[in-house]
Order: C-alpha cells, then sequence, then structure tokens
C-alpha cells in the first residue's frame, strides 16, 4: 500500500515536470522565433537613417541640383482627439492648415501667377477636404498630413497650436536654376514604397549612385518607451550617395536654351532641341528642349515634358544627312570635290521619281554645289554611285541605328533597315537622309567626327564621380576612326562652303567660320509622309580651322518648314553668342 | 632496477617572514593603488571627453548643416537665371557687337 502511494507521487511529479519541459520547449523552441520579434517590438526602436542624395554639379563646379531641408507634416490622431473630437473642431483645424499650406501649395503648380481665383479655390477645397478626411480616420492613431513642408510653412503650422501635429526632418531635392537644364536632370519622386526615385536623365540613370544607401539605428527601450542609451546600440551607418560633376557648360547651357525657347515661339514649332558637344572629347556642353518643366515642382507637369527629345525622339534626317553621304563617298574614293553630277532632272528608279525639293535642276554640279543647293538628285548620283554594301557600312561606322551611350535614360536608337530590305529607291532616298530615322544626338556625334579629323567619339555627360577622395573620372573615350582625317579636311572645306553658298548666307556673321548643313524633312505617320509636317534642322560646327563645337538646332513643326529659315538662324543666333563667350576672334 | 628515492631526512625548508617580504607587498599596495588611481584619472577623463566629444559632433553637424544651407542659398542668389532677370530689370542690355582682340605672334615669319 504504502509502495502504491509513493509510486502514485512519483509519477505526478514526473507527469508535472514533463508537462513543464513540454511547455518550456514550446515557448523557447517552436515559438521562439515569434516571440523573440514580439520581445523585441516591445523593447526595440528602429530608426531608419537617411542618405544624403548626391549633388550635381556644372563643369566650373556650380551647384546644379542641391538638397534642402524640409519636413514631413504628421498627426497623432490620439492627442489630436484628446482636444479637438467633434466634426466642427476637425473642419476648424483643417481650414486652420489648408490656409497655412495654401501659399506653398499654390507655388508648386506650373505658373501660379496665371492661376484664375476659382483655380486657387478649387486648390484650397481639395486641400481643406483631404485633411478632413485624414483627421477624421477612426482606426488609425498616426497619418501624415503633407509631405515636403518648408521651414516657413512649419513656422505658420506651429503657430497654430494644434496638439498631435508633429514635424519629421526630410529631404528635399532643390533645383537652383529652375526650369535650366530640365530634361538632362529628370527629378525625383517616389517609388512603390515610398522611397525617394530618380526619374529620367541623370537621376534616372545615376539613381542608384545618387541615392546611396540608407542605414539603420536600433536601440532598446525602457519600460516607459526611452532609448536606453548604451553601447549596445545596433545597426549600420547611412552610406551618402556619390556627387556627379557633369560637362554641361551652365552658360552655354543657358545661352541654347534662351535661343531654343525663342525660336519655338517665334517660328510656332511643336518642339525645339539644341545640343552642343565638344567634337575633340564627346563633352556635351549644352542641351535643350522646350517645352520643358521644372523639376521643384515636376508634378504640376505633363509626362512629355520630361521627355529629352534631344536623345530620345528620332526624326528622318533630310539634307543634313548628305553630309555623311558625301563623306563616305569621298572617304571611299568615290568621288572627289570637283566630281560632276549629270543633275539633269529627276532620278527615275523602281516606278519612282526623286525631285528635288524645288524641282529646279542644276545640270553638271560639282560636289560643292549639290551641297549648297541641297540637291536631292546629286546626293541620290553620289548614292548609287556608291552601293548599298560600302553606304551601309559607313552609316553604321557613324553611329546610326545604334545607342551612342550617352549617360542619360531613355535614349533612342533610330531605324537603319537591315541590308536585305534595301531596294534601290532606298539607297538613292537614303543619300539624302530620308526613309531612315536618327536622334538629334546621334547627328551630332556624326558631324563631330568629320570635325575631328574623323574620330567618332562617344558623347557623355558626367565627367566625375564622388568627390573628397573617392572620386572616378570618366575619360573621353573615342570610339572608331570613321573616315580618313584627309577626308574630313576636305569634308570641313566642302560644309563651310555649303553654308557660305547656301541659301542663308547672308544669316552668317562676318568672320564666323562655320561648317553646316541645314535639313528639312517631312515625318513618316502610318508608312505616308505628312505633307503638313516637318522637321527643320542644322548641323554645324565652328570655327572650321580648329572646332570647338559642334552643334544641332532642331524643330518640329515650324512656319516657315524649312531648316534655312528655321533652324540655321537660330543656331547662328547662338553662334554669335558663343564666339565672343569663348573669345574665338573673327577672321 | 634502481629506484631513487628522495631523501627523506633533507629537512624542509621553513618560510620565514621577514623584512623584505614585507617591503614587497608594500610594494605590490603602491602598485596597485597607483593603478586604481591612474584607472579612476583616465575613466573620469574618458566620460568627461565623451561628452565633450558628443559637443564636437553636435556642432561638427550643425556647421554642416549650415554649410549645406549657404550652399544652396549661394546657388540661388547665384542662380543665371535670376541674374539675367536683374541685369534685364537694372537696364543692362546685349552688346550689339563683340570683338576679341588678338595681338600678333612675336616670332620673325622669315630668318
Amino acid at each position: 500500500m504504502r509502495y502504491w502511494r509513493f509510486f502514485l507521487v512519483q509519477l505526478l511529479f514526473l507527469v508535472f515536470t514533463a508537462a513543464i519541459v513540454g511547455r518550456l520547449f514550446y515557448w523557447q523552441i517552436v515559438k521562439h522565433e515569434s516571440f523573440a520579434a514580439k520581445a523585441a517590438e516591445q523593447h526595440e526602436v528602429t530608426t531608419l537613417l537617411e542618405a544624403k542624395r548626391g549633388r550635381i554639379f556644372a563643369s566650373d563646379g556650380s551647384l546644379l541640383v542641391g538638397n534642402d531641408k524640409a519636413f514631413l507634416l504628421f498627426a497623432n490622431l490620439t492627442e489630436f482627439r484628446k482636444e479637438k473630437n467633434s466634426k466642427k473642431d476637425i473642419k476648424k483645424a483643417a481650414d486652420d492648415i489648408s490656409k497655412a499650406l495654401f501659399d506653398e501649395i499654390v507655388s508648386f503648380q506650373a505658373d501660379p501667377k496665371k492661376m484664375s481665383k476659382a483655380e486657387k479655390e478649387s486648390i484650397f477645397a481639395a486641400t481643406r477636404s483631404n485633411l478632413i478626411k485624414k483627421l477624421s480616420s477612426e482606426n488609425l492613431v498616426w497619418v501624415p498630413l503633407e509631405k515636403k513642408v518648408s521651414e516657413g510653412a512649419r513656422k505658420k503650422v506651429e503657430s497654430l497650436k494644434i496638439p498631435g501635429l508633429g514635424f519629421q526632418e526630410v529631404s528635399k531635392r532643390y533645383y537652383p536654376e529652375g526650369s535650366l537644364a530640365s530634361q538632362i536632370f529628370g527629378f525625383v519622386g517616389k517609388d512603390k514604397d515610398g522611397l525617394d526615385t530618380g526619374y529620367f536623365g541623370l537621376e534616372g540613370y545615376y539613381n542608384v549612385q545618387l541615392a546611396g544607401k540608407p542605414g539603420q539605428l536600433i536601440q532598446e527601450l525602457d519600460a516607459s518607451g526611452n532609448p536606453i542609451l548604451t553601447n549596445d546600440e545596433d545597426g549600420s551607418f547611412p552610406t551618402d550617395g556619390f556627387d556627379l560633376t557633369t560637362t554641361i557648360d551652365r552658360n552655354v547651357q543657358f545661352i541654347v536654351e534662351a535661343e531654343i525657347q525663342e525660336g519655338v515661339k517665334k517660328y510656332g514649332a511643336k518642339i525645339g532641341s539644341g545640343v552642343v558637344m565638344d567634337p575633340s572629347t564627346g563633352e556635351i556642353l549644352a542641351m535643350a528642349n522646350y517645352p520643358n518643366f521644372d523639376p521643384n515642382k515636376w508634378q504640376a507637369f505633363k509626362e512629355e515634358d520630361f521627355r529629352n527629345s534631344a536623345i530620345s525622339d528620332v526624326f528622318e534626317p533630310g539634307s543634313t544627312f548628305k553630309s555623311i553621304t558625301m563623306s563616305s563617298a569621298l572617304d571611299a574614293g568615290i568621288i572627289r570635290p570637283n566630281t560632276v553630277c549629270p543633275c539633269k532632272g529627276p532620278i527615275k528608279i523602281s516606278g519612282y521619281e526623286i525631285q528635288t525639293f524645288n524641282n529646279k535642276y542644276n545640270p553638271k554640279s560639282t560636289i560643292v554645289e549639290v551641297l549648297q543647293h541641297s540637291d536631292n538628285v546629286g546626293a541620290g548620283f553620289v548614292g548609287q554611285k556608291m552601293g548599298k554594301d560600302k553606304f551601309l557600312e559607313y552609316i553604321k561606322n557613324f553611329g546610326f541605328g545604334q545607342l551612342s551611350g550617352i549617360d542619360l535614360q531613355g535614349e533612342g536608337v533610330g531605324l537603319i533597315k537591315e541590308r536585305q530590305n534595301w531596294s534601290d529607291v532606298d539607297l538613292v532616298t537614303a543619300s539624302f537622309g530620308q526613309g531612315l530615322s536618327v536622334s538629334a544626338l546621334q547627328m551630332v556625334a556624326a558631324l563631330g567626327a568629320i570635325a575631328n579629323d574623323g574620330r567618332l567619339m562617344k558623347p557623355y555627360i558626367v565627367k566625375r564621380i564622388g568627390g573628397e577622395g573617392k572620386e572616378i573620372a570618366i575619360e573621353p573615350k573615342e570610339l572608331r576612326q570613321v573616315i580618313k582625317p584627309e577626308t574630313a579636311r576636305i569634308m570641313k572645306e566642302l560644309l563651310l562652303a555649303a553654308v557660305e553658298g547656301g541659301e542663308a548666307r547672308n544669316l552668317i556673321p562676318h568672320g564666323y567660320r562655320v561648317a553646316g548643313k541645314t535639313g528639312t524633312a517631312q515625318v513618316a505617320i502610318a508608312g505616308h509622309y505628312d505633307p503638313t509636317q516637318a522637321v527643320a534642322s542644322f548641323v554645324g560646327f565652328g570655327p572650321v580651322e580648329d572646332p570647338k563645337f559642334v552643334a544641332i538646332v532642331k524643330y518640329v513643326d515650324p512656319t516657315p518648314i524649312y531648316g534655312a529659315e528655321t533652324a540655321e538662324p537660330t543656331f547662328f543666333e547662338i553662334v554669335k553668342k558663343l564666339y565672343p563667350y569663348w573669345g574665338i576672334p573673327r577672321r | 632496477m634502481k629506484v631513487l628515492k628522495k631523501n627523506t631526512d633533507e629537512k624542509k625548508k621553513r618560510f620565514v617572514f621577514n623584512r623584505s617580504h614585507g617591503r614587497f607587498i608594500w610594494f605590490l599596495f603602491l602598485i596597485f593603488v597607483i593603478l586604481v588611481g591612474v584607472k579612476l584619472y583616465f575613466t573620469n577623463l574618458l566620460a568627461t571627453s565623451g561628452v565633450r566629444l558628443t559637443a564636437t559632433t553636435q556642432k561638427v553637424e550643425k556647421l554642416e548643416e549650415e554649410k549645406a544651407k549657404l550652399e544652396n542659398q549661394i546657388s540661388k542668389l547665384g542662380s543665371i537665371t535670376r541674374l539675367q532677370k536683374i541685369a534685364k530689370k537694372t537696364g543692362f542690355v546685349e552688346p550689339e557687337k563683340v570683338e576679341i582682340l588678338t595681338a600678333p605672334e612675336p616670332l620673325a615669319q622669315k630668318p
């Protein structure tokens, strides 16, 4: 009997011990991770340490894109409801906050000065209603009310002394030059996780380098929720983004941008673009488009305004391409400057008739005269003499039909048909720049090769990444020798003669030796040319003896449609300002 | 096989605490006191340095913030768009003609 009792007690102890061990096993092994996470939630706080986004500088070191201090306005609804819990209170608070933020919200519109009273009232009403909705959220404790609030607006809101409102310091992208070079920079918006991300231009292309890496600070909290200051703080330091130094000369950029803007207004063009490049290095000195946008308030603009037309939009180059045709044929030894074209009348080929732009013909024209008259028949004659294989080889060597490799987001490739798809008529039309498409940048780079003794340089816009110890310098890169230096020398003189003997010779400022070629191309839509649309352009370089720049001006749908009457005058207006700026004397 | 045995007759040496031992203990005690003093001094120094370091770090952060603010202000005031507007307002006009003068090379053209 005694033994039985003793055994029962032993068994009970065993079962009890096994139950405790089992429970401990469950808590400490099976549920370890979830309990550890819950405990960490209670006694740890993780703070995200924002990395500073890298800045962007002009070639002279002046700041083009920087960072400014801003604030996130938020409401702690628990605190807010302690004093403001009626609908009337909420409406009053929303009204006051809207008034405090109103000036700043209006300043973010595309053109605040032109806004009507009704538009301003509508913005105020939308802001107020949005705030009422947020402040009335029942299931939330914390709500963000307004992002990127300035120091001034913060002070206004603070003076209202509304309980529960707070500010968190954040960084805001800042573009001191406003819309200047906006399509080169792009802008910083939010990604799907609400984090700052660069879009378009340099902000998009160099987003990883500019953004850096955020860090985090893990701190232990005491029972009251205050951080315990010990040496056991965990986490990682943020790595700030790299600065970028560009090749952009902000004075040249300003000159080009002002002239393009004026030209678009004067000629009623849909879009205007201009690019200025140093032919010996490939450095982009300026790249402008109009219409453009202000990256400080990018939300107020349409998506098409973000597009960098100079690199993204491809077009049929028209007569500017004759410079490529002649360079190729001269380099291949197929023609000489004094080669004579019969040029008696239109070329009849495969059922098509190729005419000159004015249906006037210049028999026995030399190559110089073909360029001066921008003679399609003469260019077709040269193209036919060269043949498809040779011509296509040169076109590709000049960089057409492939990305130039510029460090900007959204470059267009253009279209050069494959060899097997080239018909006889394609060869002739390509000779005067139709039936193929190029970007303004490709055209500048190709003409840059002629200016640079036949060497094609890779265009680039960032010359240094980083700073203060960690710096990567980006060197000019020669892609290939496209034509012989001797051919380039002859072409310089031919293109100089084309300008000085061309239609717009009266526009050329006295003593400025600039080589170039105009172009007027119809726009192909759904496989046919639209007679109402045209792209007018002028591409050239100067001074001919030692080219310091190669540039293009392009207008979409200008009036008049001809390059000689629109793009060329703008080009020379730019030249007139660049020569004194660089101290280039007249000859 | 020979077994070496310890000489059991050898008298064990008896430890006698003499004057030199006392001096040695005093010496050790003195070293201990010095080390404690040095530790206290450096701990105190480090503790106050920590405060100074924090203050300096905060000052550096504040100056960096101020520097960034001034840089932004410089870029805003030096903005080419702004300068152009001011120049126009104050009556500056673009020159109609700019001449660049070049000096002839100071070299003999012929021997």
